[in-house]
């Protein structure tokens, strides 16, 4: 070969030449238009997001950190804010008496906080003979229709938990208060609780973000719970049964608590999730604070997400938001169905930095679905309380359990409220006109929509 | 005839010194190569990294260059035979076979001493192995429980790698395929006690493991031995002579199409193809280790059931990564490559295009591989299953790294098996650097790009010296260049980002000196203060009223007690009121002594020189203001109890110079021991000093650093105007003010209705309007003195 070929073109390409090149050219070739495709498809995928950021979450990014929390603020009048704070306050030390009087055998206050357990009274009593100013003022200050807000200190995406702690704790202090009123046979100071209880977690409360939803339901369950294992012995009137059913016959807006909990994600998540300063989330609570944690963040949150995954984290928030029926089944169906979307396809996500969102993706549905479904277990817990106490409503009135549960609608029960989680009828029945038995479910077996709704197999003896 | 064997052993001993000599030097190469990478990868580790990594990672790592020298030194006295043709001209000399061989085994085997008595000394000397010896068979990393760190048994198993290097670098000629047929071969102990382990079903995995292990080690040597010897004897000995054959001089009509068909009149086709042809084998070996391991990392990646398998992908992506850094080596390292580009340079032929010639098919494997990837994430189906898989982005960055690295390794040495042993080290130690420097240094990710780039163009820019061969210390100089850069780029941002905290932040280190000065001074225990148990508070109390100016230290846990018993105390007060048509005597009674006790303590509070008791004062100062300015209190402002609790309330002056001596004082010496000890009850105490800020360099300033001086300056009579903005960043950083405690969403309401329990952000309450209301109590109804 003499230097002139070599370095020379010459004007045609031989069959060997074009194996040759071919070799490299093609995977090359291919790379590089992967490359530009997917450049040119996160170019389009920005318009989008872009169109999509101005029409479906528009007020996310107009948000920014200081309007959400006033938002948080608007919780409520904050008239009454000071008298809230000295009661909550005040409630510490009830619980902390409680807590020095729990007998060795118990590790928790809850353990003891059961109906008729001997070892538990004198706790019970002494802690409710002190609370009575707190819960007297807690009744007053609930019954004023001002709203009171505690004024926490707001942490990132979620409020600090202070509430939900506290919230835990009167929780605990309206238990002891009905407790003590039922061992003593004071019906009407039992109700005032179940009352209280009910404004605490019930129609009034105002939950804005998951975690706060989440401890609402478990308040209001609390409550049903306590009127259901009531149910076993025969203390209360017909009136006062009138009265409880009433009370757990006020609607709850879950839909509205749906709503506003996806927005406050939308509003402070999503921005974030587009990575506009992902870890300030982190340094600003002071955990995480610092550039070594970044790697760490990278890998786990979603850093620079590709705009079409960006595009579907806001989109499926939109279409929850506006998912109705909150507390029904076709609504944990279809928050299922929008979590374990994803996004469509795009070649976007090949240039994402460092690792695909899958990581984001999989915790939607702890999420959102997890959510639903204690909403669902909520409004299926509130009608299956509503139709145990009308079942021994109809005892009282008519000496005999209802054959079923249609047989309710005699006194007045309306028929919806005797429909389960699944759209029908809890399952029911009777011991030879003795005793009765409600199930939470019309589910016999643990089926699968049963176990996904969040419910555990539970019935309620009445006599 | 005596004489003349002597004039004979003596001439043998001499060609024999001149041949250990000749032995010693093939290898100091590669014990240099292997020492500096050594070097750097412990200054690495000590420099860069954490404690942690330095005393678990070290071990294993010096534990490696020995094993790596054994791998490589069999290859480099037998290959570089090969390479240079001179195998033929060695087995001419008057040297029995068995001497020429033992001379090459023996001059290795000193080699792997001296390596392990270098790697032994730097772990005796580091000090790291203090608390387990390494001698014993099962001494294991802490790193990881499976990982042996013990001498005998990576001793022995090194002299067995070493001597399957000399079967291999004897059995196979081309140097490349004798270190990939070593890699499995040196493997076979660790299967064998592997396979062991599963049959016998063994609890003990360490003592049962490592024993099989080294008995295999063991066993093998001899064998592997004999068998390096027979090879390395029958190539030695002469070649078969060539049988003669009739050739037809009519070309056969395959060879006909063949010459036909590969007329290249492309010369960048012709290079490529003689880049193919040249390196068939390896090339073959590389392309299918690479798509396998790629296949295999993804198909583990991607497992539902990841149980026992991380150590398979981590393996996975070690064959990968390997694979890449090879294919990276063989760019300049390949069989004859040095004469072969020094005839095309001869003949003028552009560098650029041998460049990019030579670049070709290796880049054509790697892009296969990632379009083969991007092509398998693309079409996954399986929503449901979690997996976190690299994007096409992240993976093609990282093994672009790997691979302009190793070609730059192979264009700067001279041995192919150096450049084998050395390319994957280097890579890997360039991916920590980046790591590195994007972890503690916040250095941008795209710095990476700039890695990948540097060694090409260094590469490109020194290609017609390679090809000339000459230019030897100039590439050098380019190539230490190029290493600067790449050290010292990232470091450059992360120096700044220090010197200009430092500089907005001018008492951070002088404070921090002062601070760890008095730190060693013995804890001074203030001779005004006494600690206010719970348990024993009524006796307390009335010392406390006895004698004023005792100060009165509470911890975060008896503040937590006291305080809520308050707000209760005021709670049943109110109650009392409510119900009563006239007021309850003995309620009233009861809020006096409340009262009384919350002045009291307050008051006490306030005298102490701790700024923890300050920020309890202050909240229970709050409440008495509150309670005692409250309607329900009207009637009784001309009480004793009422007029006694206005007068221990502190005037404001006195108030400020409370606080200033407490933080004063705490800043000094008292507060940092006290901090230590109520580090894990306080939470007030935590955020003060936990750290505020990270910096590059592992650089953390506590908050307390900044908050002091802050909180110094805020409790004179005429603070700065924005040390609430200044707290707030000291604690919050670049959050919205208004969103915390110091943003006057919070600080515009009564004080009351935020106070709780617990104390955490420090001086929260100061300059609030409670102060002017306590002021108002004080001139009303107390000696406003």
């Amino acid at each position: 070969m003499s230097s002139d070929h070599l370095n020379a073109r010459p004007a045609r390409c031989s069959l060997a030449d074009l194996a040759s090149l071919s070799i490299v050219g093609v995977p090359l070739s291919a790379l590089a238009l992967m490359g530009i495709w997917s450049m040119v498809s996160w170019w389009q995928q920005s318009l989008l997001l872009s169109a999509s950021e101005r029409t479906v979450v528009a007020e996310a990014l107009s948000v920014d950190e200081l309007a959400v929390t006033t938002w948080y603020d608007r919780r409520g009048s904050k008239q009454q804010t000071a008298d809230l704070n000295r009661l909550v306050q005040a409630k510490t030390a009830l619980i902390d008496e409680a807590y020095l009087l729990l007998p060795d055998s118990a590790k928790q206050l809850d353990e003891v906080l059961t109906f008729h357990n001997p070892s538990s009274s004198p706790l019970i009593e002494q802690v409710a003979a002190r609370a009575k100013p707190v819960i007297a003022e807690l009744q007053s200050l609930t019954k004023s229709g001002d709203r009171a807000w505690l004024p926490i200190v707001f942490q990132g995406t979620s409020t600090e938990l202070t509430w939900a702690m506290h919230s835990d704790g009167l929780r605990q202090l309206t238990q002891i208060e009905f407790l003590d009123a039922y061992n003593k046979k004071e019906s009407r100071r039992a109700i005032d609780a179940l009352a209280l209880m009910v404004r605490l977690f019930g129609p009034d409360n105002q939950p804005s973000f998951t975690a706060d939803e989440w401890v609402r339901v478990s308040g209001y369950q609390n409550a049903c719970n306590l009127v259901l294992d009531s149910l076993e012995n025969p203390q209360w009137s017909l009136e006062e049964l009138d009265e409880i059913q009433q009370l757990f016959s006020e609607p709850i807006d879950r839909q509205k608590h749906w709503q506003d909990i996806v927005r406050g994600n939308l509003l402070m998540a999503y921005p974030w999730t587009l990575n506009r300063n992902s870890w300030r989330e982190g340094r600003y609570s002071g955990r995480m604070s610092g550039a070594k944690h970044q790697l760490s963040l990278m890998f786990l949150c979603l850093h620079h997400a590709a705009p079409s995954e960006a595009r579907a984290s806001a989109e499926i928030r939109a279409q929850m938001i506006a998912t109705p029926g909150a507390g029904t089944q076709p609504h944990t169906t279809e928050i299922d169905r929008l979590s374990l979307g994803r996004a469509d396809w795009s070649a976007d996500q090949w240039i994402q930095f460092p690792i695909s969102n899958d990581m984001y993706w999989q915790m939607m549905p702890q999420y959102f679905g997890g959510t639903a479904y204690r909403m669902l277990a909520d409004a299926n817990r509130q009608r299956w309380t509503r139709c145990a106490v009308a079942i021994k409503q109809f005892k009282e009135k008519n000496e005999r359990y209802p054959q079923s549960l249609d047989e309710l609608r005699s006194i007045g029960f309306p028929r919806d409220a005797t429909l389960d989680f699944n759209g029908r009828p809890f399952r029911y029945r009777t011991f030879s006109g003795k005793a009765a038995e409600l199930w939470n479910s019309s589910i016999v077996a643990p089926k699968e929509e049963y176990i996904k709704a969040g419910i555990s197999a539970n019935f309620v003896t009445i006599r | 005839m005596s004489q003349a064997t002597h004039e004979g052993t003596r001439s043998l001993l001499t060609i024999n010194r001149w041949f250990v000599w000749k032995e010693m030097r093939q290898l100091s190469v590669l014990v240099i190569a292997l020492l500096f990478a050594a070097v750097i990868t412990l200054l690495f580790l000590a420099g860069a990294g954490s404690q942690s990594s330095w005393i678990h990672e070290t071990p294993i790592v010096v534990l490696m260059f020995p094993i790596l020298y054994a791998l490589g030194a069999g290859t480099v006295l037998v290959g570089q035979e090969r390479e240079h043709r001179t195998l033929h001209w060695l087995s001419t000399l008057p040297i029995p076979h068995h001497q020429l061989l033992g001379t090459k085994v023996g001059t290795a085997t000193v080699g792997l001493i001296v390596m392990w008595f270098l790697a032994v000394c730097t772990l005796w000397l580091t000090g790291i192995l203090e608390d387990e010896s390494p001698w014993g068979l099962n001494a294991r990393s802490n790193y990881h429980d499976l990982a042996p760190i013990s001498y005998p048994l990576w001793m022995t198993h090194s002299l067995y790698v070493m001597l399957c290097g000399f079967f291999a670098s004897w059995k196979f000629k081309n140097p490349f395929v004798a270190i990939v047929v070593v890699l499995p071969l040196s493997l076979i102990p660790i299967v064998i006690a592997e396979l062991g382990l599963e049959f016998a079903q063994s609890n003990h995995y360490a003592s049962f493991v490592h024993l099989v292990w080294i008995l295999s080690s063991a066993i093998s040597i001899p064998v592997m031995g004999l068998l390096a010897h027979r090879v390395a004897h029958k190539a030695l000995s002469a070649d078969k002579p060539p049988q003669i054959r009739v050739v037809s001089l009519k070309p056969r009509e395959s060879e006909t199409v063949l010459a036909q068909t590969t007329v290249f009149r492309w010369p960048m086709a012709a290079f490529i193809w003689q880049s193919i042809r040249s390196s068939a084998i390896p090339l073959a070996i590389l392309a299918t280790s690479t798509i396998v391991s790629m296949l295999a990392a993804v198909s583990w990646l991607t497992a539902k059931d990841m149980r026992y398998g991380e150590a398979k992908l981590v393996g996975w992506i070690m064959l990968l990564s390997l694979s890449i850094s090879w294919l990276g080596v063989l760019v300049f390292k390949f069989d004859g490559s040095a004469a072969r580009l020094r005839f095309v340079a001869d003949r003028g032929v552009s560098p650029t295009k041998v460049f990019f010639a030579r670049h070709g098919v290796p880049m054509a494997i790697i892009a296969t591989m990632l379009v083969g990837y991007t092509i398998i994430i693309t079409l996954r189906t399986d929503d449901q299953h979690f997996r976190i898989l690299p994007s096409t982005l992240a993976l093609a960055l990282y093994v672009a790294l790997f691979y302009s690295i190793s070609q730059w390794v192979s264009q700067l040495t001279k041995m192919l098996t150096v450049a084998l042993i050395v390319a994957p080290l280097a890579s890997t130690l360039v991916i920590n650097w980046w790591l590195n420097t994007v972890v503690n240094m916040e250095s941008a990710w795209w710095m990476l790009g700039i890695f990948i780039l540097l060694p090409m163009l260094a590469t490109w820019r020194r290609m017609l010296p390679y090809m000339d061969m000459r230019g030897q210390i100039r590439t050098w100089i380019i190539a230490i260049g190029v290493a600067l850069l790449i050290i010292t780029l990232p470091v450059i941002p992360a120096v700044w980002k220090v010197s200009s905290f430092l500089s907005s932040h001018p008492n951070v280190t002088r404070n921090t000196l002062e601070l760890l000065e008095a730190g060693n001074a013995v804890v001074k225990q203030s001779p005004r203060s006494i600690v206010l148990e719970m348990d024993n508070r009524d006796p307390l109390v009335g010392v406390f009223r006895e004698t004023p100016e005792l100060g009165a230290r509470i911890s975060a846990k008896n503040f937590g007690i006291l305080f809520p018993e308050l707000m209760l105390s005021r709670t049943e007060f109110l109650h009392s009121l409510r119900d009563a048509e006239t007021p309850n005597e003995q309620a009233i009674e009861a809020y006096a002594k409340t009262i009384e006790t919350a002045s009291i303590i307050g008051h006490a509070a306030r005298q102490s020189n701790r700024w923890f008791d300050q920020e309890a004062a202050d909240r229970i100062e709050i409440w008495l203001v509150d309670a005692l300015l409250s309607e329900e209190m009207q009637p009784y402002q001309q009480e004793p109890f009422f007029t006694a609790a206005v007068k221990r309330l502190v005037s404001s002056k006195a108030r400020l110079k409370f606080r200033h001596d407490a933080v004063q004082e705490s800043y000094s010496d008292t507060f940092r021991q006290d901090a230590w000890l109520n580090s894990r009850t306080s939470r007030f105490n935590q955020l003060l000093w936990e750290t505020g800020h990270e910096l590059p360099f592992g650089i953390s300033v506590s908050r307390y650093s900044i908050l002091f001086p802050i909180a110094l300056k805020a409790s004179t009579e005429s603070p700065p105007a924005d040390w609430l903005q200044q707290m707030h960043q000291g604690i919050f950083g670049d959050r919205p003010i208004e969103n915390g405690p110091y943003g006057s969403r919070l600080r515009n309401q009564p004080a009351i209705m935020s106070v709780t329990s617990e104390i955490l952000y420090p001086a929260r309450y100061w300059g609030m309007e409670w102060e002017v209301d306590a002021e108002t109590l004080r001139s009303s109804f107390g000696d406003s003195k």
